[in-house]
């Protein structure tokens, strides 16, 4: 018996081995789909600078990197990065690289940049195991693993080469979890305070660090408005709040926010009730009860008059910040739209489609409330907590896109819930309940969870303990088969939604022809290469600011913005820049030195997220910084259209932006029967199609016109002020007409006979 | 006000009668803490905050200080034996000493 | 006499004429000559490969250019001032001053005296004005471009004077009247290049250089014309041999140390020197000055101080960074009358305070400090105090 039962147990570990070791390597395979088609290369565009910062830590050493003044960012401003920047990271990375290089494994900080987010997805999935096997059991673990290994919300973030900090904040964030249930359950500070560490490990990571610290206040508080009150929850809770503040102000970037800015005030107040609550219970334990209840009116009293004062005071004083504008557009989602168009200009800020749901979650989505159901119906501490999370991301997650991604684990670990109940009832008869990943575990507990949803599930399973297999065999392989198959048609769906929408670098374009050949467009890192290579080392580059990371990255030049938004009145300079006349936009280029304009164009190839369709944007944070100078409704047409064919306002068609994007694009036929000058984006022929550049000159186009470089002249380009003709007051009675041919180049002098004045004396 | 005086030396004497020596001593060290703790945070007031990172890491490490004895406290109390079954006074003493070595070195980091 | 002052002064000098087939200015990319002086005011084409873009194309690879008119000028030096910023007058006209001619006119009034103090104000153009004798001037009129900033306006006729055809009944009102009609303009480029254009090549004509002046309506009479002067101090002046200015050396590093740093941090106090250089005959020598301004510029000037003289042609400010990051620039601009511009901008980046540079060990902070070490010593103390305790009420309890 004691042999039989060790090689049980040995058979699940090695089960639950194996499984989370399939999850990592499935995980990091589906994750390669970008760099198998394309090539190992960084994507898109915050991840460039991360890129370029991990780069300078691992050349010039943590200290520097912490000290690090980057002048080439924000001309003239600078940025610091040490103090803007999460460093999770690039400490992350750049510590594999030196422990590597310690091994002697020589590899280049590009390739861990490369495959950091693939690597940690297997460590999330192993994260989550834990975390579900605390709130629930092993088998609905392993099921959680697998999903969150494969499901494409998570996948969208992680693929090789999306170096960002969603990456490892995901298992920062799930493992953080994991230790506060731990915590929570043993009371033990120890876990504490390994949650807390690890909570530092988040914070220095992603901003997202703020839901947990909200999330975990929020649970203590729902547990003690249950009555839920324990001493462990006191010492995990307090333990973990006060060294995770503590952590949390390490890092530059955050600095004193926790105890300044109302996201984490909420944090603090339960801290405090906790500890009123703690002191009230102990003396509940000493005193007798009437003299508790007079006691409690004499504290109570205290403790609201004291809180009330300590408000007051810190609101007064203007300790406590305000909600942040990101905050607020979380709770009202047409704040920002109002107040804060550079938060709305983002498309990951955009409040999320149900299209979107389905398309990242597939079957998930409806599993997941019955795993909810069932952590609602057996409700124990750890499980009030993943409720909260699961609602609290859930709201979030409609909000915004971006937030998405907090939902995505939660979902996987409820519908791993769910799974493995199903499975558990159908399969229970089975000698051999290791073929599917879900071990027994759960078959000692009593099913009570199953009284309503699934009534008649529970009859089946009567009927099987009681009947004869017949029938319950059939329905329950029936079951089991259209598990399988739904599974099976999510893995399908994963990888699909994976190789087609997610792999996709961003900075090199593939298209297929007809005959169904794939094209390299590579546009975007041909034009860096050219900057890098045909510019002054100093050069300053003008762009809008999605591509100040890439400039900055790839081509090694000076940028005036770029994609850590912090000064929002620079960006409206260069968005006035851009949206003004030429003339206006040179004397703005001028006093911002400004040697180069870039500009992306789509409309040769029909690429849809080219600075033409972005310009509203550019149009409205200009607006909102210098509103005499720009108005929006001036690039409207009289009817509320957006257009630049030749309906369009005249104001459009004369802005700067306009003109960069269609400079000689009037000359050019995309196709034998299409008009000159016809744009694939906007399927318009486009409205202004001759015209000059006075203050800027074409410095280099892309091969596919994705990339225009412009040259802003500087004041020797204008060496002398001519007169143009139209100025001239003396009008020319007859234009002279040439007599000089390829032979006779003798010049001709009026009343030639008088030679003596022609004299043309030349000295050097 | 009687009453209260009555309530306060009841509890009084309840405490020096029910409490075991090993959790006075902690109680005297939470008194100390505490006592630390209002001085550095009267000080502050009259000073000002200038040195801010200074002030929170001494306050916070009175504050941490402080719960981490409480946590302490409970766990060594044997009336909560039932919550803390898992944990052995020793254990619990470790994880103290854990949790202030991970403190101390985040303050030091800190106050400069 | 001319052209015997450039020779004398040691130039070579090449004559062609205008309509010359094989009028060459640069070849292979490469200038033939350094300066152009154009005497072929009613030239319609130039020769050979030399046309109006040739000659701007000249002026902007750094050429300086003299160029005569008359009353007949042609079209394409219309076309050549045009592209430097003014313009002649219609063809025919001329300046007619009915109160400042000279007593050899023939009648017209066309062969008018210029007082010298109509001459620009600036000594480096065209010598001491005071002391020269009157100009005799006759050709048409120039007018300007007054938004341009670059324009010189040299010498500007009497106020009674205007430019119109003199034969013709006066129908129109002439595009230059008074002192708007300018004698000779002159155009020092962005690229320093200078162009002086006169209306009249009869100012440097020998006739001009040698006869006596005696304003008409009754003025004082001198022996000879203050012409040759005038013109030789112009030639000077566009031949780049007087006031050219340049600036030998710009250092910058903080106070107390020599070289520049890689990037200055906040509140540091900087010194920056600079010495600037003029060329005269015998080589360049220092440059004194008591008006050239450093400007610190973060798209608006932060600092806007004098540079004191320290010695003769070197300058110096001493000042503090302000408490701003950025990226900066120590931009000297220094434009005068008469001078080749000064434009030099270094660019430096000012970086905040280094995590080891603030301020450490406060006095203020000592309470905090006191109290975190005591707390160590206190979990110190405690956990002595608790074990040893523990191990007593073992004992006693198995006692």
């Amino acid at each position: 018996m004691r042999k039989n039962s060790s090689s049980y147990s040995g058979w699940k570990s090695l089960i639950t081995f194996t499984v989370l070791l399939l999850a990592w390597v499935s995980g990091f395979a589906s994750r390669l789909f970008a760099v198998i088609r394309f090539e190992s290369i960084i994507h898109e565009f915050d991840p460039w600078f991360n890129y370029r910062a991990t780069a300078y830590m691992v050349e010039h050493g943590f200290y520097n990197f912490l000290n690090w003044f980057d002048e080439r960012a924000w001309y003239p401003l600078g940025r610091i990065v040490g103090g803007t920047v999460y460093p999770g990271l690039m400490i992350t990375s750049g510590s594999i690289h030196y422990i590597l290089h310690m091994l002697n494994i020589p590899v280049h900080i590009r390739d861990i940049c490369v495959f950091l987010a693939p690597i940690f997805s297997g460590l999330t999935a192993i994260s989550t195991y834990l975390l579900t096997k605390e709130l629930w059991n092993g088998g609905a673990g392993l099921f959680a693993a697998c999903f969150i290994a494969i499901v494409p919300g998570y996948i969208s973030r992680s693929v090789a080469g999306s170096y960002d900090n969603e990456g490892i904040a995901i298992f920062a964030l799930q493992i953080t979890y994991y230790l506060w249930v731990k915590s929570v359950k043993t009371g033990s500070i120890f876990w504490s305070c390994i949650t807390a560490l690890s909570y530092f490990y988040m914070v220095s990571a992603w901003g997202g660090y703020v839901f947990i610290i909200n999330l975990i206040p929020l649970h203590v508080f729902v547990l003690l408005l249950m009555g839920r009150y324990s001493c462990r929850l006191f010492t995990s809770y307090t333990t973990f709040y006060i060294l995770g503040l503590l952590f949390s102000m390490q890092i530059p970037f955050v600095g004193f926010q926790p105890i300044r800015t109302s996201e984490h005030m909420a944090a603090s107040g339960v801290f405090a009730l906790l500890i009123a609550i703690g002191i009230l219970k102990h003396l509940q334990s000493v005193l007798s009860r009437s003299e508790f209840k007079y006691f409690f009116i004499f504290a109570s009293l205290a403790a609201a008059a004291s809180v009330f004062l300590v408000v007051v005071i810190l609101t007064y004083a203007g300790i406590i910040a305000p909600w942040s504008g990101r905050f607020y557009s979380l709770w009202d989602t047409g704040y920002a739209k109002i107040h804060i168009p550079i938060i709305a200009s983002v498309s990951e800020h955009q409040p999320t489609t149900w299209f979107s749901f389905f398309f990242d979650l597939h079957i998930l989505v409806t599993t997941f409330p019955v795993g909810l159901w069932y952590c609602i119906k057996n409700i124990n501490d750890e499980r009030v907590f993943v409720v909260l999370y699961a609602l609290s991301a859930v709201y979030f997650a409609g909000v915004m896109v971006r937030l998405m991604l907090t939902l995505t684990p939660v979902v996987c670990i409820l519908s791993g819930i769910a799974f493995s109940r199903l499975l558990e009832i159908f399969l229970k008869e089975e000698d051999n309940p290791a073929a599917t990943d879900s071990d027994s575990d759960q078959e000692a507990t009593p099913s009570r969870g199953l009284y309503d949803k699934a009534g008649k599930l529970r009859k089946m399973r009567h009927e099987q303990l009681k009947e004869s297999e017949g029938l319950g065999s059939n329905v329950r392989s029936f079951v089991i088969v259209g598990t399988l198959a739904m599974l099976l048609m999510f893995a399908v769906h994963c990888t699909w939604v994976t190789s087609n929408a997610y792999s996709s670098p961003s900075i090199v374009l593939a298209s297929y022809s007809q005959d169904g050949s794939r094209q390299i467009l590579d546009d975007f890192r041909e034009a860096y290469y050219w900057l890098s290579q045909n510019t002054d080392n100093n050069a300053r580059v003008m762009s809008w600011w999605d591509y100040g990371y890439q400039i900055a990255g790839m081509a090694n030049r000076t940028t005036l913005v770029d994609n850590n938004t912090w000064n929002n009145s620079h960006i409206a300079l260069v968005g006035k820049a851009m949206s003004s006349t030429e003339s206006k936009a040179y004397e703005i280029m001028k006093t911002l030195d400004v040697d180069y304009v870039l500009v992306i164009f789509g409309g040769v190839i029909g690429y849809s997220g080219d600075d033409i369709n972005k310009f509203l944007w550019m149009v409205r944070i200009a607006e909102g910084e210098h509103p005499k100078d720009i108005r929006e409704s001036d690039y409207f047409t009289d009817r509320g259209e957006f257009r630049v064919d030749a309906e369009g306002s005249p104001t459009l068609l004369n802005c700067l932006m306009y003109k960069l994007s269609y400079y000689r694009f009037g000359e050019l036929q995309l196709d034998y029967r299409g008009p000159a000058g016809y744009d694939r984006t906007r399927n318009v022929v486009i409205g202004n199609k001759n015209f000059d550049l006075t203050y800027l000159e074409e410095a280099y186009t892309t091969e596919h016109w994705l990339v225009r470089i412009y040259r802003v002249k500087k004041d020797t380009d204008f060496n002398r002020p001519r007169i143009p003709l139209s100025e001239r007051k003396m009008k020319r009675s007859s234009m002279y007409i040439s007599k000089k041919t390829s032979k006779r180049k003798k010049g001709s002098i009026k009343g030639k006979p008088v030679v003596v004045k022609g004299k043309k004396p030349v000295k050097s | 006000m009687t009453s209260f005086a009555r309530v306060v030396s009841r509890f009084y004497g309840e405490y020096t009668n029910n409490t075991s020596r090993k959790l006075k001593i902690i109680d005297a060290y939470l008194f100390y803490v505490l006592l630390t703790g209002i001085i550095q945070f009267a000080y502050c007031c009259l000073v000002g905050t200038f040195p801010f990172n200074s002030f929170l890491s001494g306050f916070i490490s009175c504050v941490s200080s402080f719960v981490l004895a409480v946590c302490l406290r409970l766990q060594v109390n044997w009336q909560n034996k039932s919550q803390f079954s898992k944990i052995s006074p020793e254990r619990g003493f470790a994880d103290f000493i854990f949790g202030h070595i991970v403190l101390h070195l985040v303050v030091v980091n800190f106050i400069g | 006499m001319f052209f015997k002052s450039l020779r004398d002064r040691g130039y070579t000098l090449t004559f062609k004429l205008a309509d010359d087939s094989s009028l060459l200015l640069s070849k292979y990319g490469e200038f033939l000559f350094d300066h152009l002086i154009i005497f072929a005011p009613s030239v319609e084409e130039f020769g050979g490969a030399v046309s109006v873009e040739a000659i701007t194309d000249f002026i902007d690879g750094g050429g300086n250019v003299l160029v005569a008119g008359s009353s007949m000028s042609g079209d394409v030096l219309r076309e050549l001032t045009s592209e430097c910023g003014f313009e002649i007058d219609e063809e025919g006209a001329s300046v007619i001053d009915h109160l400042n001619y000279d007593v050899n006119d023939n009648g017209k009034h066309t062969l008018i005296v210029a007082d010298t103090s109509n001459l620009i104000d600036a000594s480096v153009i065209v010598g001491k004005k005071d002391e020269l004798a009157p100009l005799l001037y006759q050709g048409t009129g120039l007018i300007a471009d007054v938004d341009n900033p670059l324009v010189l306006q040299l010498l500007t006729a009497s106020s009674s004077a205007y430019s119109y055809i003199p034969d013709q009944p006066l129908k129109e009102y002439p595009h230059a009247v008074g002192k708007n009609t300018l004698l000779i303009a002159a155009l020092q480029a962005r690229n320093n290049a200078r162009v002086v254009f006169s209306g009249s090549l009869y100012f440097f004509s020998d006739e001009a250089f040698t006869s006596p002046v005696q304003k008409a309506l009754g003025g004082k009479h001198y022996t000879t014309s203050g012409n040759k002067d005038v013109a030789i101090a112009l030639t000077k002046w566009v031949l780049k041999e007087t006031g050219v200015l340049k600036v030998k050396s710009v250092s910058h590093h903080r106070q107390g140390e020599k070289t520049p740093p890689q990037s200055y941090t906040i509140m540091d106090t900087v010194v920056f020197s600079l010495e600037l250089e003029r060329k005269t005959n015998h080589g360049w020598i220092p440059h004194d000055a008591d008006d050239v301004q450093l400007e610190f510029v973060r798209i608006d000037p932060f600092v806007r101080t004098k540079l004191v003289r320290k010695s003769p042609g070197s300058y110096k400010a001493v000042f503090k960074i302000p408490d701003v990051y950025g990226v900066y620039q120590f931009k000297v601009d220094y434009n005068r009358i008469g001078y080749t511009a000064i434009y030099s901008s270094t660019q430096v980046s000012v970086r905040p305070l280094e995590h080891t540079q603030y301020e450490r060990f406060i006095p203020n902070a000592y309470p905090y400090y006191a109290s975190a070490f005591s707390m160590m010593v206190g979990v110190f103390l405690f956990s002595i105090v608790f074990l040893h305790f523990k191990e007593d009420s073992v004992k006693s309890k198995a006692e």
